[in-house]
């Protein structure tokens, strides 16, 4: 099991009482609900399905260890994705990750002026998920956490901004720049 | 929103149909995707979980009773997020 700052994983307003009757408890509950979106992030952040299983894994022991310490102020939802991307922000950063992105690389993304407005066609093939990872592989982690989340619906951007630790108006204006980003690069995977 | 073909186990081929092998190309279905958002959402939807995860869980949390996730369902398709 990899290793992560331990206060990542606090639920928020954890340091007090315990969980309150609403609170979520049963986490075989938690796994089978939010399971999926647990491993789809950690296998689209870490681009290898061997690494997001343990990650996965590693997430929901993190998980059942603090659920008493949580204390049903932010939607449980909120709580794993945090958990989830600083699990994963950790790897990539302790692996030093091949595609390591400067701030010159952000500029050429968020200048790069794309045809985000028409329609992403897709021949359907066993390649999708190829083409979505070697997409997200190019794009800086900022972006590629943002699209992942916002792919979410039951996310609001205000929980976004929540996991991501930034305001909403930045999650709106990276988000602009990462769907163009995305649908330029995209189109030549095909 | 759902893509304009989506795929979905009920618009499968049966497994035992012998397509030609000529006919692949004509069989496959262009999905259109309005958004990034759809096409992740759908990806997601599609991504098969490992069961080698659940056997980890129960054999780390013994007392638990981990049953399989959930498959995204018609109800938990995309839909476009509500403006906030």
């Amino acid at each position: 099991m990899s290793q992560e700052n331990p206060a990542s994983s606090q639920p928020p307003g954890s340091a007090t009482a315990a969980s309150p009757p609403s609170a979520p408890n049963d986490f075989a509950t938690i796994y089978q609900e939010h399971g999926r979106q647990v491993y789809y992030v950690a296998l689209r952040m870490l681009g290898d399905p061997a690494q997001a299983e343990d990650a996965t894994h590693d997430v929901f022991v993190k998980v059942y260890r603090n659920l008493d310490r949580f204390r049903g102020e932010s939607c449980i939802r909120t709580w794993l994705y945090r958990i989830t991307m600083n699990h994963c922000q950790n790897l990539l950063k302790s692996w030093q990750h091949r595609n390591i992105h400067s701030n010159a690389d952000d500029a050429i993304w968020e200048t790069s002026v794309g045809p985000e407005e028409s329609p992403l066609e897709v021949l359907e093939t066993q390649e999708l998920g190829g083409r979505i990872q070697k997409t997200l592989d190019v794009l800086p982690v900022e972006y590629r956490k943002l699209l992942l989340l916002v792919a979410d619906q039951e996310l609001s951007y205000e929980q976004i901004a929540q996991i991501t630790e930034q305001s909403v108006d930045a999650v709106r204006g990276k988000l602009h720049r990462a769907r163009k980003a995305f649908a330029q690069h995209f189109r030549t995977t095909s | 929103m759902k893509p304009k073909n989506p795929k979905s186990s009920s618009s499968k081929p049966p497994s035992e149909v012998q397509l030609k092998p000529d006919a692949s190309q004509e069989m496959q279905q262009v999905l259109t995707f309005e958004t990034v958002e759809e096409l992740l959402s759908y990806d997601r939807s599609e991504t098969v979980i490992p069961e080698r995860i659940i056997r980890k869980l129960r054999h780390a949390m013994p007392g638990q009773d981990i049953l399989p996730i959930k498959p995204m369902g018609a109800e938990t398709a995309w839909k476009p997020r509500a403006k906030d």
